[in-house]
């Protein structure tokens, strides 16, 4: 899948690049963020996200409130905090399904070609007809509310990317030698795709999901902006900015500051992705040498 | 072949696709409401009243009957009552639908002024700190949240500054709309020469636009570094350097037009997906179109709203699609004889 040199050339021109370097320094803060907040939950952050507290609404962002806090009164770093690791979660699940849905799909289409192939473009074609929000807000809708049900929408709503991916690239591993080598030496097809094609599809894949991981996460905030998602008083990215909204004039931290944070974390996970895909082309190699 | 032969044969390919969105549609809106003769019933009505009701909507028919009803009612216009206010689906996406259309040209148009030149750079000057910037600067825009971007855009040019407009919406409310033509409320008033609604529309237009410009035109750009570049490395374009000539004109008269091919086509699609992307800027704005539409019906669990308007937007992807590749081809005729 990875070989060792591969993983070297890639350190090498992540350094080289300071674009990615501060990439990587976002998503291993949000990541490490994450990892605490699971970890402690509520021990963790410095006040208690779900109190309320009716004395200190609406106050700016200050020393005891590094974020401020909301029109309840509650904390808002504290709630960013603790919300970050269901966001995560529900993101690398969306991504992970996906992946694995796409990357079968694609795989055995792109190996056997012809008729399989045929229906899987055009079934992708179809969920392509809707604009990606668009067709998420109608799954929610049809699911309800709530995180598992927007776990599931948004995952029938990314697969068609990666199995389109996966089949391209399973169509050029299909031509290659040692596949038409497998053949004759009288392996199934089922092997074939399991062990020849998977295992080399499988790493654009993934540099696309590092990319893919901060869209998810936006999705998943503009569902739960809309109320179809993570239910209050869980706090979430985005239903926390559509809950501050009307107090934008007096108290802009309250829908600005989640939103900042989400923003400086998808273009986080954005950059990083931008700097793993430039390692892949091969003209960006020479430069490192 | 001709170009009546292409289209005939391009508008075939859109039927399947047609009757796949209807189907999809139809089975998120059964899937949303198991029992209807219940939910329309009403809780305290017995079961004899609950049978008549669905035997008349047909509701324990096969599937596929309901379906041929559901297109049925789609075609007479029937596409639902809303809830909450009583009016029928159809009539108030129709109502709304020219806002939408007439924000996401615009936004299209600042999405292509902002987008289509830093491509051109970046590309021009592959490597260098200009070329990281540009692509920073894009890869900003499509990262950022819409709600951010427009809430932004609203506390700054807005409540800050002060500066325009004055209300929500898309034309004053002190003034009445142009007289109506077009639905387009800049055209219509510049139709019937009304300076002051033209001039108040265009303030109204200005921040909504740009917000929704802004998560789009990162796509733009990149897409028009990556064709640049494409283009810069050909053959004929070293030749017109050979030539000696100066790098803009280069830069201008051969290698922009080409380049603009696959960029226009991919643009003319994200158009399509702007529209779905106008949910959240339209709801923040108050701009009365399709999306600010959708988004109050999924906050308020208009099932019939919601499915009405998930219908049209697809129905706009498939349309946009079709007009581009249709419109590619006058561009380059050899699509035609594939």
């Amino acid at each position: 899948m990875f070989e060792k040199r591969e993983l070297v050339l890639t350190a090498k021109m992540l350094r080289k690049n300071p674009l990615s370097i501060v990439g990587s320094i976002i998503v291993v803060a949000f990541l490490a963020t994450a990892i605490v907040s699971a970890l402690g939950g509520s021990k963790v952050t410095p006040y208690d996200p779900f109190r309320i507290n009716l004395d200190e609404m609406t106050q700016a962002p200050s020393k005891e409130h590094l974020f401020g806090t909301d029109q309840l009164g509650r904390d808002i770093l504290s709630r960013l905090i603790f919300g970050v690791p269901e966001d995560l979660e529900i993101a690398v699940v969306i991504v992970a399904v996906s992946i694995f849905i796409g990357l079968l799909l694609g795989a055995v289409a792109g190996y056997h070609g012809r008729r399989i192939d045929e229906i899987l473009m055009r079934t992708t074609d179809l969920f392509f007809a809707f604009p990606t929000v668009v067709l998420a807000l109608a799954v929610s809708m049809a699911l309800g509310p709530g995180v598992v049900n927007l776990t599931i929408a948004l995952i029938i709503v990314w697969w068609p990317v990666y199995a389109r991916i996966a089949r391209a690239e399973s169509i050029s591993v299909t031509e290659k030698p040692y596949v038409e080598a497998a053949r004759a030496a009288g392996l199934s097809s089922w092997q074939i795709i399991g062990t020849h094609v998977v295992p080399n599809i499988i790493s654009p894949l993934l540099i696309y999901a590092t990319l893919d991981l901060g869209m998810v996460i936006i999705y998943a905030s503009v569902l739960s902006y809309l109320g179809l998602g993570v239910q209050p008083p869980y706090p979430e990215f985005g239903r926390m900015v559509y809950e501050g909204q009307t107090l934008l004039r007096c108290a802009w931290w309250v829908s600005i500051i989640p939103g900042v944070i989400l923003f400086i974390v998808v273009v986080g996970f954005s950059l990083l992705g931008d700097a793993l895909r430039d390692t892949l082309d091969p003209r960006m190699r020479k430069f490192i040498k | 072949m001709g170009l009546g032969k292409y289209v005939g044969r391009r508008l075939l390919t859109v039927i399947p696709v047609l009757i796949g969105v209807l189907v999809i549609v139809f089975l998120l809106s059964r899937v949303a409401v198991p029992n209807p003769a219940r939910v329309w019933a009403g809780p305290r009505a017995d079961e004899k009243t609950v049978r008549a009701i669905g035997e008349r909507y047909h509701l324990y028919d096969p599937l596929y009957i309901q379906f041929f009803y559901y297109l049925i009612d789609l075609a007479r216009g029937d596409w639902g009552n809303s809830p909450t206010t009583g009016q029928p689906v159809l009539k108030m996406i129709l109502a709304y639908f020219p806002a939408t259309l007439e924000l996401s040209i615009a936004a299209m148009l600042i999405a292509l002024a902002l987008g289509i030149p830093i491509g051109v750079i970046g590309a021009v000057k592959q490597g260098t700190a200009t070329d990281n910037w540009a692509r920073l600067f894009s890869l900003v825009g499509v990262a950022t949240p819409p709600f951010l971007i427009a809430l932004v855009v609203q506390l700054v040019f807005f409540y800050y500054l002060g500066a325009f407009p004055d209300s929500g919406g898309r034309i004053s409310t002190f003034l009445d709309a142009p007289q109506n033509v077009t639905g387009f409320f800049i055209l219509d008033s510049l139709i019937s020469g009304n300076w002051p609604a033209l001039w108040s529309s265009l303030q109204h237009i200005l921040m909504p636009a740009f917000s929704l410009a802004f998560i789009y035109f990162g796509i733009g750009a990149r897409l028009t570094r990556a064709s640049m570049l494409e283009i810069l490395s050909t053959d004929y374009v070293r030749t017109a350097y050979g030539k000696g000539l100066g790098e803009w004109t280069v830069i201008y008269k051969h290698a922009l037009r080409n380049a603009m091919i696959p960029v226009i086509s991919v643009m003319t699609v994200m158009f399509a997906y702007m529209l779905g992307g106008s949910i959240v800027v339209e709801s923040i704005f108050s701009w009365p179109g399709v999306g600010r539409y959708a988004a109050a019906s999924a906050m308020g669990i208009d099932l019939f709203a919601v499915m009405g308007t998930t219908l049209v937007f697809a129905l706009c992807v498939v349309v946009v699609n079709l007009i581009a590749d249709i419109l590619y081809t006058f561009v380059d005729p050899r699509i035609r004889l594939e």
